[in-house]
C-alpha cells in the first residue's frame, strides 16, 4: 500500500472508491461482477458483441414463443392442407409445408414454446438438485461427501446422451420424461462445481465469524456459504441451457422424446430425414436449434470471461443498459450499488 | 482469583496432522498446558510469534475449535463440557472481533443485517426493535445511522472494523475475544480502534482477550499480558511488570523488539536477537520449548520442563516458566547474548 506512506492520507473517512480497488479480489470476499465486456477485457471487441448477439437472440425467441399465435394464421398441428403438402418456401407458407401440408414456419416458431420451457425447467431442476447435494457434500464432508461424490462419479462416467436415452426409453416418450432424463444425467456436474465452491468458501473468515456469533450450522450454510457459490453455477447453467436444448432435440430425433404431432425441433429434423429432397423440412428447425444453442453459449462464454478471476483485475465497472439490467437481476441491490 | 470471569486451566488443543507430502504425521500441540484467567472488566493481552497458539486459544474459548484437555470456566460453567446447542448459546456471553474486517463480514449483507445477526440468532430482542438497536450500536462505535442500509464494501477498513465491533457488542457479551483486531488497519486508524475498545470497556465493564503480535497495541490496552511460545505459556504478569521487569528470556527478546520512539534511548538500548526459527510444533524440543533459541540454555533445560510458577513479590502474581527466572533478566540476557 503506497497510500500509507503519504502523510495525512489515511483517514478513517476514506471514500469507498479507494476501498473497492483490486485489494478486494485478494481476500475471499466476493467481487461484484459486471457483465459488460469492454474491449480491454478481451484484447478485442468480440466478447461484448457475442454477448449482445446472444441476449438479442434469446429475447427474440422468448418474444416469438409468447406472441406467435397472433402473427401466424396457421395452427402447427391441426391446419393440414393435404393438397399443398411438401410445398417449397415462399408465398403463403414462408418456410414451406411438410408431408401433411402443415405450415413449417408455424411449426418451427411454435417449437420455441416447447424447447424454451424444457430447457429452463430441466436446467432449473438439475441446478437445484445438483447444487443442494453438492453443497451438502462440501459442507458436511466425511462419509456423506464420499458417498455423494462416488454416486455422481458413476453418473458422470456415462456419456450424457446415452444415459439420458436409456432413462427416457425406459420411461416412455413424453416431454416430461425428457426433462426427467436430462436432469438425471446433468445434476452431477453441478454437484461437483458446488462442492468445490463450498469447500473453498467454508474456509473464509466470514464463515468462522458467523459461527462465532452463534449461528446454527443450518444458518451458516444457508446464509453464509450457499449464496457465495452460485456465481459459477450461473455461468454453467447458461451454457447448459443451450446444451439441454440440443439434448432434448437429440432425444426427440431418436424418438424417445416429444411425440410426433408435437412441433418439436428434434422430431421435425428426424421426420425430415426421410425426405431429403424437401430440404426446408430439416433446415429451418435445424437453424432454430443452432440459433438457440449458439445464443446461450455466447451469453455463457461472456459471463465466464467476466467472472474469471484472472480477468477480474483492473477493469472498470460500468457498461451498457443490458449489463445494468442483468446485474440487477442476478445480483440484486448489491450489484447495482457497486456499479 | 475467585471472582474471575474466565478461568482457563491446563488448556490443551491438539490437532492430528495428516501425513503430508513428505509422509510425516503426528500431533501438533497448538496449545498445551495453558493457565490464565480474565477478571471482570479486565484486558488480558496475548502476545507471541506467529503460530504460537494465540489465535487457537481464542477460538477454543469461543468453542470454534475443540479443546483436547483442560477446562475453560466462564462464570463457573465449563465451556468444554457443553453440548452443541449449549455451546451456541454460550457464544452469547463471548463474542469475537477478527483480524481482517473485510473478510470477516459477509459482503452480501447490509451493515444493518450484519450487526443484527447476533440478535436474530440469539433472539434477545423482538425483531421489530432490531433496527433501532443496530442504529444505537452503530452510534456506539462512531458510525452514522445511514450506514444501516449500505454494504461493507462501501466503507474503509477502520469503519469495517467498527462494524465488526458493533456486531460483537450486539448481544452484550461479557468477554470479547479480539483476534489481532488492529493488524489489518493503518497506523492512524489503529489508535482510533484501540481507543474505541477502551471507551467501550469503561462504559460497559467489558473484558477483553486481546490477541496480537503488535506489542505497542497490547501495551496500550492490556492490564495483564500473557506471553506464549509454541503453544506454551512463558510469562503472565501485569503489563508494567512484563514491560519493565520481564523474567523470562523470551519475553526479554520480544520486548527488545519494540521500538522506543526516542532516538537517544533507542540508540543506547541493547537488542536481543534470537537465532534461528521457531521449531516445528510437530516436534517441539524436550524440556523447555524455548531452549533451542535461549541464550541462557543449560543442560537442565533439555531434561526438565520448567514449571509455570509464581515469582511475584508484594502480592502481585507473576507467572514465569523458566528455570532461571530472576529479577533483572533483561540485563542478564543482554550480556549473555552479547558474548
Amino acid at each position: 500500500m503506497t497510500d500509507m506512506q503519504r502523510p495525512g492520507d489515511a483517514t478513517d473517512a476514506t471514500s469507498p472508491v479507494a476501498l473497492a480497488g483490486p485489494g478486494e479480489t485478494m481476500s475471499g470476499a466476493p467481487v461484484t461482477p459486471t457483465f459488460a465486456l469492454s474491449k480491454a477485457d478481451r484484447g478485442g471487441g468480440g466478447g461484448r458483441l457475442a454477448f449482445n448477439i446472444g441476449v438479442t437472440l434469446v429475447l427474440l425467441w422468448v418474444l416469438i414463443a409468447i406472441t406467435i399465435p397472433w402473427w401466424t394464421p396457421f395452427d402447427p398441428v391441426t391446419d393440414q392442407d393435404l393438397q399443398g403438402r411438401l410445398a417449397g418456401p415462399g408465398g403463403e407458407h414462408w418456410f414451406g409445408t411438410d408431408n401433411l401440408g402443415r405450415d413449417v414456419f408455424a411449426r418451427v416458431m411454435y417449437g420455441a414454446r416447447l424447447s424454451l420451457p424444457i430447457a429452463l425447467i430441466t436446467v432449473a431442476v438439475s441446478v437445484a438438485i445438483g447444487c443442494l447435494i453438492g453443497a451438502v457434500a462440501g459442507f458436511l464432508g466425511g462419509i456423506a461427501d464420499e458417498v455423494i461424490m462416488r454416486i455422481s462419479d458413476i453418473v458422470l462416467s456415462f456419456p450424457a446422451i446415452v444415459l439420458a436415452l436409456a432413462i427416457a426409453a425406459a420411461l416412455g416418450p413424453s416431454t416430461t420424461n425428457v426433462v426427467i432424463s436430462i436432469a438425471a444425467v446433468t445434476w452431477p456436474e453441478y454437484t461437483r462445481l458446488m462442492r468445490g465452491q463450498v469447500l473453498s468458501i467454508r474456509n473464509n473468515l466470514h464463515v468462522l465469524a458467523a459461527q462465532s456469533i452463534g449461528c446454527s450450522r443450518a444458518r451458516v450454510f444457508r446464509v453464509h456459504v450457499l449464496p457465495f457459490g452460485l456465481q459459477p453455477i450461473l455461468v454453467k447453467a447458461t451454457v447448459d441451457l443451450g446444451m439441454v436444448i440440443l439434448l432434448a432435440a437429440g432425444l426427440s430425433f431418436i424418438g424417445v422424446g416429444a411425440v410426433p404431432p408435437t412441433p418439436e425441433w428434434g422430431a421435425m429434423v428426424s421426420e425430415a430425414q426421410s425426405r431429403i429432397d424437401s430440404w426446408w423440412l430439416g433446415l429451418f428447425p435445424g437453424l432454430a436449434i443452432l440459433s438457440m444453442v449458439l445464443a446461450f453459449n455466447f451469453i455463457g462464454d461472456a459471463m465466464r470471461d467476466r467472472f474469471d478471476p484472472q480477468m477480474r483485475t483492473q477493469r472498470s465497472k460500468g457498461g451498457g443498459a443490458m449489463s445494468r439490467i442483468l446485474r440487477r437481476t442476478f445480483l440484486g441491490k448489491a450489484g447495482e450499488r457497486a456499479a | 482469583m475467585p471472582d474471575a470471569l474466565l478461568e482457563v486451566t491446563d488448556l490443551a488443543v491438539h490437532f492430528n496432522a495428516k501425513a503430508g507430502a513428505r509422509g510425516g504425521s503426528g500431533v501438533v500441540k497448538a496449545v498445551d498446558g495453558l493457565d490464565f484467567s480474565i477478571g471482570h472488566g479486565e484486558t488480558v493481552g496475548v502476545v507471541g510469534e506467529s503460530g504460537c497458539g494465540k489465535s487457537t486459544t481464542g477460538l477454543a474459548i469461543q468453542g470454534l475449535v475443540k479443546a483436547t484437555a483442560g477446562s475453560i470456566m466462564l462464570d463457573g460453567v465449563d465451556l468444554t463440557k457443553l453440548k452443541n446447542r449449549q455451546v451456541r448459546a454460550a457464544r452469547r456471553r463471548t463474542q469475537m472481533v477478527f483480524q481482517d474486517p473485510t473478510s470477516s463480514l459477509n459482503m452480501r449483507m447490509t451493515v444493518g443485517q450484519i450487526v443484527a445477526e447476533p440478535l436474530l440468532v440469539h433472539e434477545t430482542l423482538p425483531k421489530a426493535q432490531h433496527r433501532e438497536r443496530v442504529a444505537e450500536l452503530l452510534g456506539l462505535v462512531g458510525m452514522p445511522e445511514s450506514a444501516l442500509d449500505r454494504y461493507p464494501h462501501e466503507f474503509s477498513g477502520g469503519q469495517r472494523q467498527r462494524i465488526g465491533i458493533a456486531r460483537a457488542l450486539a448481544v452484550e457479551p461479557d468477554l470479547i475475544i479480539c483476534d489481532e483486531p488492529t493488524a489489518a488497519l493503518d497506523v492512524s486508524i489503529r489508535a482510533q480502534v484501540l481507543n474505541l475498545f477502551r471507551e467501550l470497556q469503561r462504559e460497559r465493564d467489558l473484558s477483553y482477550l486481546f490477541i496480537s503480535h503488535d506489542l505497542s497495541a497490547v501495551h496500550h490496552i492490556s492490564d495483564r499480558i500473557l506471553v506464549m511460545y509454541l503453544g506454551r505459556p512463558m510469562e503472565l504478569a501485569s503489563r508494567d511488570t512484563v514491560y519493565n521487569d520481564p523474567q523470562h528470556p523470551y519475553t526479554v527478546a520480544l520486548m527488545s523488539a519494540v521500538p522506543i520512539p526516542d532516538p537517544d534511548v533507542e540508540r543506547n538500548r541493547k537488542h536481543v536477537l534470537l537465532k534461528g526459527d521457531v521449531p516445528s510444533p510437530l516436534n517441539p524440543p524436550s524440556g523447555c520449548v524455548f531452549r533451542t533459541r535461549c541464550p541462557l540454555a543449560q543442560d537442565i533445560c533439555a531434561t526438565d520442563k520448567p514449571e509455570f510458577r509464581d515469582v511475584g513479590t508484594d502480592g502481585e502474581k507473576h507467572m514465569v516458566a523458566c528455570h532461571f527466572a530472576q529479577p533483572g533478566m533483561a540485563e542478564l540476557v543482554a550480556s549473555k547474548a552479547a558474548q
